[in-house]
């Protein structure tokens, strides 16, 4: 729609900020009822095979690509691309390194919490529901990538970076709401 | 920009076959492959390949976004998502209706047609109970098919309450009232508009797989354990919501940053208020009931245990889950038709709206409150619950926002002149059909009448009251209203008059017996009955099949004026909002100069300025 640029309206980057908070307010709304329905079900309870420390690997896995994802769009604003590409593929390598930690984790537990208990029902309906918005996160973070490869995210298009990276920070920060209540508490 | 890439010069869409065909195709292909993905997993993990729940569900989430690729979002975005060069589909005449297009203006009628025809097969489906209700014991359907097509008429029109004020009217008339040229996100629009045919399709295909029996609630244990249909429920339940959440980013972001010069929220159209509110309930509660049907769906195609109590769950999780949506959900089938019915009685009453602000203030309270009264649905299911009490009190207090928007409007009428065109008429019969359904309701959120009252016909005509004699009779209502501004042409007078009779009429003599075959114990969902309640059973019947071939009328008038109807001129009801402003149907960015808001939009002395003026020219 670029005929509707020169409109009245404000910067396109204040409409799709003012979008995004409204989709990640909605998204937090999904997982805490899937948090509230967790304790509903099974008040303060678990599985005791659940391992806190894989737990613990994962949460360090997702705060170091918050942290490289930060690192990224830094970088873009200082225009410097090639930090920024390298910072965007080690958010990439982290967020792949999760999933494939968390395919692991669900193979033992599987055995261990089978879904056909109140407790691994939840288990796998809170991670599974995780993996897959880190799945989107990783396939945003993977286009603006390519982007950036071919040229097209420009300096008046840094906003899809910042953009990005939010959503992904976002799925993250679950991430950690995640951790204590099904691995701690 | 000099990192351009060579722009890709073809008209898309302009001839050949119409994009919505390619996206048939690709989504097929795409189911194919994702339940053939379902079928290598299983087998890697040496299972049996062939799991027909399982294929269905995985096939189905493959093939919604092959789909909306296939209409046309490949082109119009998915290309900019690998950094090529992006265009819009924007082909002349009838096939610009037909792909993803980003105007407003063509998603508010796509919107609009399609739950029209929506609203019309589910009505068939209605006609076809009440003949199996003409007479107590078997008739046409018999009690299993009678539930089935119970299940999909209640669910088919939850759709087209939900959808169609909001799609057709928040989508067509509200970017145009708030003086923008489209929506903030033209993409995400044409988004929530083409998650709906995939949705409605398979939904339409359910019969065929023995549809489902458990209702538009579709509560477990029966919706674990029933037919293959009660997954085709919980997948459209789910891309639908993902369609209204689409939707509501895009029109809280477009009426709150892109309102026009001028246009203060004081001054803002009561009707743009009620989309503002509508979208903030969709937003935060429609999340809350895709968990409830994908925990059902979990239980069904992967052994879970939510709402099992055998294995430990707890059915009842589901009712709080699913109602903390879909209490919230009724007042998105009403706040938006409100919206059209307290724009419309300040036009035809010539008089300002009465109490605006108490207005708006009651909206708001309505949208606040209806977060907090879920469990009145659940009076008999968590019977001599502490919280009861306070669900009863929070659901009654409702009635308190209630009353401003109903003083609004009858102090808008009050002493005004009134002008008795056809969408005036829809919106005086909205006040009187909602004053019923509003009082019945009181009785059902009282726990001691509620514990006679509930799952009996009382219940059935108090919802009718309210989503049909106010939902759907402010459709109406605002078809009229804004038929002239979106095709341009006047619909037949006479003949709407006599479909507006038909429909109130109709509808009051097949509702309001309801009350009395409730109150003498018939239950609602079942295909028969005690034998004394035959006649007033066979006159509603019959009073159902004259309301049923009002919109016949209705169909006629609809498409013989779209083609053939006089021209109706920019302003046909003298009314001073921005979308009267503009040409009739508004050019293509809605306004031929920059639209200002100089005036309150209700203020109809003879002297007062206008609401808003376009400048264009040399005085931008």
């Amino acid at each position: 729609m670029t005929a509707h640029a020169a409109a009245h309206h404000p910067p396109y980057e204040d409409l799709q900020r003012f979008g995004l908070r409204l989709f990640i307010a909605s998204e937090a709304f999904l997982f805490g009822v899937m948090f509230a329905a967790r304790f509903y079900l099974l008040g303060f309870e678990k599985a005791e095979a659940v391992n806190v420390v894989l737990g613990l690997v994962l949460t360090v896995l997702l705060l170091a690509a918050t942290w490289s994802s930060h690192r990224a769009v830094a970088a873009a604003e200082a225009g410097d691309r090639g930090a920024m590409q390298a910072q965007l593929l080690l958010t990439m390598a982290l967020g792949v390194g999760f999933l494939a930690l968390v395919v692991v984790e669900w193979g033992a537990g599987f055995t261990e919490f089978p879904i056909s208990t109140p407790y691994g029902s939840m288990f796998y309906l809170i991670t599974g529901t995780h993996s897959l918005h880190l799945l989107i996160g990783l396939f945003v973070l993977a286009s603006l990538f390519l982007q950036e490869r071919r040229g097209a995210l420009t300096e008046d298009k840094l906003w899809k970076l910042r953009g990005g990276v939010t959503y992904w920070q976002f799925v993250d920060v679950v991430w950690l709401f995640v951790f204590v209540i099904l691995y701690v508490l | 920009m000099a990192t351009t890439a060579p722009r890709l010069e073809r008209q898309i869409g302009a001839s050949g076959l119409p994009f919505a065909v390619r996206g048939l195709v690709w989504g097929l292909i795409g189911f194919v492959l994702g339940a053939l993905v379902t079928m290598l997993v299983r087998g890697l993990a040496g299972s049996p390949a062939w799991r027909t729940d399982q294929m269905v569900v995985i096939g189905f989430l493959f093939s919604v976004p092959s789909f909306v690729l296939g209409v046309g979002a490949w082109e119009t975005w998915g290309r900019g998502w690998v950094g090529l060069e992006t265009v819009d589909y924007d082909p002349p005449g009838w096939r610009q209706y037909f792909g993803f297009n980003l105007d407003h203006k063509v998603i508010g009628i796509q919107y609009l047609v399609t739950f029209i025809a929506v609203f019309i097969l589910a009505g068939a489906v209605a006609m076809l109970m009440r003949t199996e209700l003409m007479d107590p014991g078997r008739t046409v359907l018999g009690p299993a098919s009678f539930t089935r097509f119970m299940s999909l008429h209640g669910f088919l029109m939850v759709l087209v309450a939900v959808t169609a004020v909001p799609g057709a009217f928040g989508n067509y008339v509200m970017p145009i009232m708030v003086g923008a040229e489209d929506m903030a996100f033209p993409r995400l629009n044409a988004l929530s508009f083409w998650l709906w045919p995939p949705a409605v399709l398979l939904l339409l295909s359910s019969p065929f797989v023995g549809g489902w029996d458990s209702g538009w609630t579709g509560y477990p244990p029966l919706a674990s354990v029933n037919n293959l249909g009660q997954i085709f429920y919980a997948l459209a339940f789910v891309v639908g919501g993902l369609s209204s959440i689409v939707a509501s980013v895009n029109f809280l972001t477009t009426i709150v940053k892109m309102r026009t010069k001028g246009l203060t929220w004081n001054r803002l159209p009561i009707f743009v208020w009620s989309i503002l509110l509508t979208g903030a309930l969709s937003l935060f509660f429609t999340q809350s009931v895709a968990v409830a049907v994908t925990m059902v769906t979990l239980d069904r195609i992967f052994g879970a245990a939510f709402f099992d109590p055998l294995l430990g769950g707890a059915p009842v999780l589901y009712q709080h889950i699913f109602w903390f949506y879909s209490h919230p959900a009724v007042y998105v089938m009403v706040l938006p038709s409100l919206g059209v019915m307290l724009e419309i009685l300040p036009v035809f009453s010539r008089k300002p709206l009465f109490a605006y602000k108490w207005a708006v203030g009651g909206i708001i309270g309505i949208s606040v409150l209806s977060g907090v009264v879920w469990a009145h649905h659940m009076f008999t299911v968590s019977a001599l619950s502490d919280a009861n009490a306070g669900f009863m009190l929070s659901t009654e207090a409702i009635s308190v926002p209630t009353g401003l928007v109903f003083l609004s409007a009858i102090g808008t009428i009050w002493r005004g002149k009134l002008w008795m065109k056809v969408p005036m008429l829809f919106a005086l019969a909205m006040v009187f059909n909602f004053l019923i359904g509003g009082i019945t309701g009181v009785f059902l959120s009282d726990i001691p009448a509620d514990f006679q009252l509930q799952d009996t016909y009382w219940v059935v005509a108090h919802f009718h009251y309210t989503i049909v004699g106010a939902g759907i009779f402010g459709l109406f209502a605002g078809i009229y209203y804004w038929f002239p501004k979106i095709t341009g042409r006047m619909f037949d007078e006479r003949l709407a008059k006599v479909h507006f009779w038909m429909m109130f009429v109709g509808f009051n003599v097949t509702f309001l017996p309801m009350f009395w075959l409730g109150l003498n114990g018939m239950n609602r969902r079942i295909a028969d009955y005690q034998p004394d309640l035959a006649p007033v059973n066979l006159f509603v019947s019959l009073a159902g099949f004259f309301l049923g071939t009002s919109f016949l009328v209705f169909l006629w008038n609809f498409i013989v004026s779209w083609r053939n109807g006089p021209p109706a001129g920019s302003n046909p009801w003298g009314a001073r909002t921005l979308e009267w402003v503009t040409s009739s149907p508004p050019p293509k960015l809605n306004f031929d100069g920059e639209p200002e808001v100089l005036d309150d939009p209700y203020d109809f002395a003879p002297d007062a300025p206008p609401h808003a003026v376009l400048r264009t020219g040399g005085e931008r």
